[in-house]
Formats: C-alpha cells, structure tokens, sequence
C-alpha cells in the first residue's frame, strides 16, 4: 500500500504541476477565447467529468483508509514541530484561499460582473481541453478523498 | 469578461498549494513520517460537523463546476 500510495501521490504532484505550467504558457499565448459562455457544449460530456472525479474521490478514500490501517501495526513519529506547524498553516492557508474564491465565484455569479466567475473558467477548460482539465479535476478529488474522511471505527482513529 | 491574470492566479494559488501539501505528503510517506491526512482525519473526528460542510462543499463543487444548464 505504501508504494501504490507514494506512486498516486507522486503521480499527483506531476499531473498537478504540469497543468499548472501548461495553463499558464497557454493562457499566455491565448490570442482569442476558446469559448462563449454560458453557452457550452462539454467533450465529452458532463457526467464523464463528474464520474471521473468521484471515482477519483472513492480510489483517494480507499487508498487512505488502507494507508491508516496499515499504520495500526507500526505506528510512525510525528515530523519536527517546526514542520508540523508549516503544514498547519499551510492547511489553513489552503481553507482561506478555498473561502476567497468561494466568496469571489459567488460575487461574480450573483451580480454578474464584468469578470467570468470560476465556473466558466473550469468549463470553458472542459470544453476546450477536457484532455487536460478532466485528468486535473481528477487529481484534485483523489487528494480531496485521500485527506477528508471519518475514521469510522475508533481503532482506526487511534492509529 | 475572460481575464487572464484571474486564471492564472486560480491557477497558482488554488492548484499551486494543492500541488504543495501533496509533495509534503509524499516527503512525509517517503521518510516514514505521519502523513497529512492523519492530521485531518483527527480534525475531522473532532469536529465532525465543520468537516462534513468541507465535505458537502468539495461535492457540491464539482456538479457546479461540470454540469452545464
């Protein structure tokens, strides 16, 4: 499990990275936009993308609660207290930054700015390069279902 | 209005931390250390109604985001 898991991991980070780098050196050499919305027309359609996410979703969960139960037979030590505070902030830095846009999405959606809300952006990259954007939906749902679950049995919350 | 420098700041905050907390994880695997998960699956048993309106959001979003009208 430990190896299946730093492959999936690893494979994230890449997968992660890569859209990052590609949608930025796309978005800067965009000379005319893809799409006009509201008006879009998914390939291929919706329920792929929304299928490929919760089945990413389902394959992160199962592979974290394996991981944990893996860990009840050899418990591992904690990192340094330094560290264990980055990743903190880092969690809530991420739970702000989600907040921010959630905030920003809804302003744009409710009064209709002149800016797309983040709706359209994820469409439109639906629409124009589901090859990329569905596979990166993806990721974000494995590590989505791979951090956020509830350990059930109490055992398994001791771990 | 599309506007690039929104996109990209989506890109780099959102997908850049995301891409971030999963190479700790992946360093915290590698050296045998408690992964990140541990650290929100306590949370998450601790106070389980914050965690299911994470969790309700993280779905929701995703029928927002590919479910055209």
């Amino acid at each position: 499990v430990k190896s299946l898991n730093l492959a999936l991991l690893g494979l994230g980070v890449v997968a992660l990275g890569g859209l990052g780098v590609w949608t930025i050196l796309s978005v800067s050499g965009l000379e005319a936009v893809p799409c006009h919305p509201p008006l879009f027309q998914p390939h291929p359609p919706a329920w792929l993308s929304v299928g490929a996410c919760v089945a990413a979703f389902g394959l992160g969960h199962l592979v974290g609660r394996s991981r944990r139960r893996q860990l009840l037979w050899r418990p591992r030590p904690r990192p340094r207290p330094q560290v264990a505070l980055y990743v903190h902030l880092a969690l809530v830095a991420l739970l702000l930054v989600g907040a921010g846009l959630l905030a920003y999405e809804t302003l744009a959606l409710a009064f209709n700015t002149r800016f797309w809300p983040i709706t359209y952006y994820v469409r439109c990259g639906a629409e124009s390069a589901a090859w990329a954007t569905i596979p990166g939906a993806a990721v974000v749902y494995f590590l989505v279902g791979h951090w956020l679950w509830f350990p059930s049995r109490p055992d398994l919350d001791e771990a | 209005m599309f506007a690039p420098a929104i996109l990209a700041a989506l890109t780099l905050t959102l997908i850049g931390m995301l891409a971030a907390l999963a190479a700790l994880d992946f360093w915290f695997e590698l050296k045998g250390w408690e992964p990140i998960g541990d650290r929100i699956q306590t949370w998450a048993r601790r106070y389980p109604a914050l965690a299911t309106i994470l969790a309700l959001i993280a779905g929701a979003t995703v029928s927002h985001f590919f479910w055209p009208k």
